[in-house]
């Protein structure tokens, strides 16, 4: 039998299907291994774009200028590689997908609300590291709308490190990157990088800087904004920022009002704060369920609940 | 006005690439000191250790906040760790004393007032909102509690009616005088009902508040100068929440430490972190045993009359200890949702702590690859149900020697703490039902809790 280009065609396709399909069976395993509930197919194209998007920011900060026009040259080879099925990365576009959702969710209440945020208050608060700050954290929240942001940079450093040094590799095999120049490259964005620029960790670092005085604010992201809300609840119960954000704003309602429940706040206060982050609408299947059962709920019980949550995600930074 | 935490000017140390203190301020070496460490050893910080460990494998400048136990107290730290050419240099930029996570029992109502008498109920008169000078005498939270369970009449009543049936009537009370549990304490009783603004009852709010204390009524118990504190209920009821906590943090740290989350770790040092977290997890079932213990000898100790059906429950233990089962290769046979129903009255959740505990030793002492089985039936008067095993059994001079307080019969190291089967019995006998030793016909033990049966 003769072997056309259309052979060839079909071939390469069925090798692509049978490739995604394959990715996406890795990337349920690796994310959701004890998960009941199976992501759907949007969650599954958003986290293939948010990770494009990471590889993309990393290219960027290697090549410069000079990856214009060959933007996520060394996707292929590292999906192939399975390097992107490393569940900390999966985690990683998971939380970014929720940071997003819940931003835009949070500034639809009241697009210019964010003036009116703790953080935007603290810049006069007098206290010059309070307010350097807050200025950080107002700009870095600012600057992830830039459309080169670089995404690499929320990463926690292992991840980072290791990820920076994949992208590299690839580049460095596809000659996009000279022999001599790739080390230098790594080392140089590796040195470069401050762990001050994740927005997790200047919001935490923030609230370290205020302490216990602003409680109020802190507990109610309407006043406080995103990251300080999270950061608080990362404080007050030791999870990780990121797997706040992906339990605010995951499937279930359930773990939000956990969270709520845990720190002991009223129902009334509680349906408020859900709206705010998940929208007035989203859970209203699970509502008369939360009415029932929220009161019942024991702070303490909930507590601990919510320290195991940390200890099988494993995520602490 | 929030006071700065950042120091003017930090506190540092530098560590050369083997976690040796090369150079310290007096500060960071108190620090190091007071953790069991000596100038130029390995830094007896850990946090701070694995903190220098990950900027030195990943190269790049962390900063984190940092949370370590000091001489003095525990302190929160923000620290900066940098890599150079010959180690990492440790800065602490920011230092304030540990602020507690504000996560202790707050008030769940908007328009709660500070003020520590605050009794509210809701329209079921199931507590709302209970007094905090109450709730710190307890164990477990009021929320949720009826009110007949924690207030009870005192006999100089002012008044015919009983307390539910007064509240019934949704008439003010004021300075009524009644007995506050968990010790029987003397208390004035102020509520008014509360109505919505289209006449709905929605409850009571008021006031609890203690009576003077030459007005407390004595402990019924035997007056003994030998103080037995497991026969003291409140100090099992305040003690248990606050050696509770600690002790989840030790686990929690400690499973972080064998789980390697904050880095690598040599595996013998992971293993020592899981005999710590294992050795902790021991603690905490003495505690919630010493708990039990305290709510037992309790004189107004009640259990609830729940219907339930033994295989049911039967069924459900077997589930919960299939894993720990597994791993010993012992085979649960358990009664079949086909089989006959045998219905009990008693309270449901403490008929599943005595059949957990009873399972839980046959699986810890019997021989790996055996089975123990969980029989239901009835003789007529009683629901029972039995645990058997294929082990060495027990010896018959020991049969009820093995219900006594702290008795192991010799065994030791193997996570009991010898109240189990105590605890169990009592129980047992709350309920109005009895638990047994014997033997199985293999030779194994059996142990047999008969039940009022529901008839």
């Amino acid at each position: 039998m003769v072997r056309t280009d259309a052979h060839e065609l079909i071939e390469a396709a069925n090798a692509e299907v049978g490739n995604a399909e394959h990715y996406c069976a890795d990337v349920l395993a690796a994310v959701f291994p004890r998960g009941r509930l199976m992501p759907t197919e949007e969650i599954q194209a958003a986290v293939r774009t948010k990770l494009f998007d990471l590889v993309v920011s990393v290219e960027w900060a290697l090549l410069g200028e000079e990856v214009d026009g060959e933007a996520g040259r060394s996707w292929d080879s590292l999906t192939r590689s399975g390097v992107m099925q490393n569940p900390a990365l999966i985690a990683f576009a998971l939380a970014r997908i929720a940071e997003d959702r819940l931003i835009k969710q949070l500034e639809s209440l009241d697009p210019a609300s964010f003036l009116a945020t703790l953080p935007a208050r603290l810049l006069g608060s007098g206290l010059e590291n309070i307010e350097s700050l807050s200025q950080q954290l107002l700009s870095a929240e600012q600057s992830r709308r830039q459309p080169r942001f670089m995404l690499y940079s929320d990463l926690k450093p292992d991840t980072l490190s290791q990820l920076i040094e994949q992208v590299a590799a690839v580049l460095l095999k596809d000659s996009l990157l000279g022999a001599g120049s790739h080390k230098d490259s790594v080392r140089k964005l590796l040195f470069a990088h401050d762990e001050n620029s994740r927005l997790a960790s200047l919001s935490r670092k923030l609230l370290f800087a205020i302490g216990t005085n602003y409680e109020h604010e802190i507990r109610d992201p309407r006043l406080c904004g995103l990251h300080l809300f999270v950061s608080g609840l990362a404080r007050d119960f030791g999870i990780g920022h990121d797997l706040a954000l992906r339990l605010i704003d995951g499937p279930s309602l359930s773990p939000l009002a956990i969270l709520l429940s845990a720190r002991a706040e009223t129902i009334d206060t509680a349906l408020q704060i859900i709206a705010a982050l998940r929208g007035a609408s989203r859970d209203d299947h699970a509502l008369p369920a939360l009415l029932d059962q929220y009161p019942k709920l024991e702070q303490q019980a909930a507590i601990r609940l919510v320290k195991s949550w940390n200890l099988s995600d494993g995520e602490t930074g | 006005m929030p006071t700065n935490p950042f120091l003017a000017v930090p506190i540092r140390a530098f560590l050369a690439f083997d976690g040796r203190l090369r150079q310290a301020d007096p500060e960071f070496l108190r620090l190091h000191e007071n953790a069991g460490g000596r100038e130029f050893d390995v830094l007896a910080v850990p946090a701070l250790l694995s903190l220098a460990d990950m900027a030195m494998r990943t190269g790049m400048r962390l900063e984190r906040p940092i949370h370590v136990a000091d001489k003095e107290g525990d302190v929160d730290m923000w620290v900066a760790a940098t890599p150079a050419e010959d180690g990492i240099e440790l800065s602490i930029l920011g230092w304030r004393d540990r602020m507690e996570a504000n996560i202790e029992p707050n008030c769940k109502d908007d328009n709660c007032n500070d003020d520590p008498n605050t009794l509210m109920l809701d329209s079921s008169l199931l507590i709302v909102r209970a007094p905090f000078w109450l709730n710190a005498k307890m164990s477990i939270s009021l929320i949720g509690t009826h009110v007949a369970k924690l207030l009870a009449p005192k006999k100089a009543w002012t008044t015919d009616l009983p307390l539910i049936d007064l509240l019934a009537e949704r008439n003010p009370v004021v300075d009524l005088p009644v007995l506050a549990n968990p010790s029987a304490q003397l208390c004035n009783l102020s509520l008014s009902p509360e109505f919505s603004a289209d006449g709905v009852f929605l409850g009571f709010a008021g006031s609890l508040i203690q009576a003077p204390i030459e007005h407390i009524i004595p402990p019924q118990q035997p007056s003994s100068k030998s103080v037995d504190v497991f026969r003291d209920s409140s100090f099992g009821a305040q003690l248990a929440p606050i050696l509770r906590q600690p002790i989840d943090r030790i686990i929690a740290n400690a499973e972080t430490i064998s789980g390697r989350l904050v880095g690598p770790l040599r595996e013998n040092y992971a293993n020592y972190a899981q005999d710590i977290a294992n050795a902790a997890r021991h603690l905490a079932e003495l505690v919630s045993d010493m708990e039990d213990l305290a709510a037992i000898d309790r004189l107004d100790f009640a259990v609830a009359h729940d219907e339930l059906e033994l295989g049911d429950v039967a069924r459900r233990v077997a589930g919960l200890l299939a894993l720990k089962a597994a791993d010993h290769q012992i085979h649960i046979i358990a009664p079949l949702e086909s089989d006959v129903e045998i219905w009990a009255i008693a309270e449901f959740r403490r008929v599943l702590q005595i059949i957990l505990n009873l399972l839980g030793n046959a699986i810890r002492y019997a021989p790996d690859g055996t089975q123990v089985r969980i029989r239901i039936w009835s003789d007529g008067k009683n629901a029972c149900v039995s645990i058997c095993d294929q082990g060495r059994g027990i010896d018959v001079q020991d049969r009820e020697r093995v219900f006594e307080k702290f008795e192991r019969l010799g065994r030791s190291g193997d996570g009991g703490s010898g109240l189990g089967l105590y605890i169990s019995r009592k129980l047992a006998r709350a309920m109005g039902g009895e638990l047994i030793a014997t033997s199985s016909e293999e030779g194994g033990a059996q142990f047999v809790l008969s039940l009022p049966l529901k008839h």
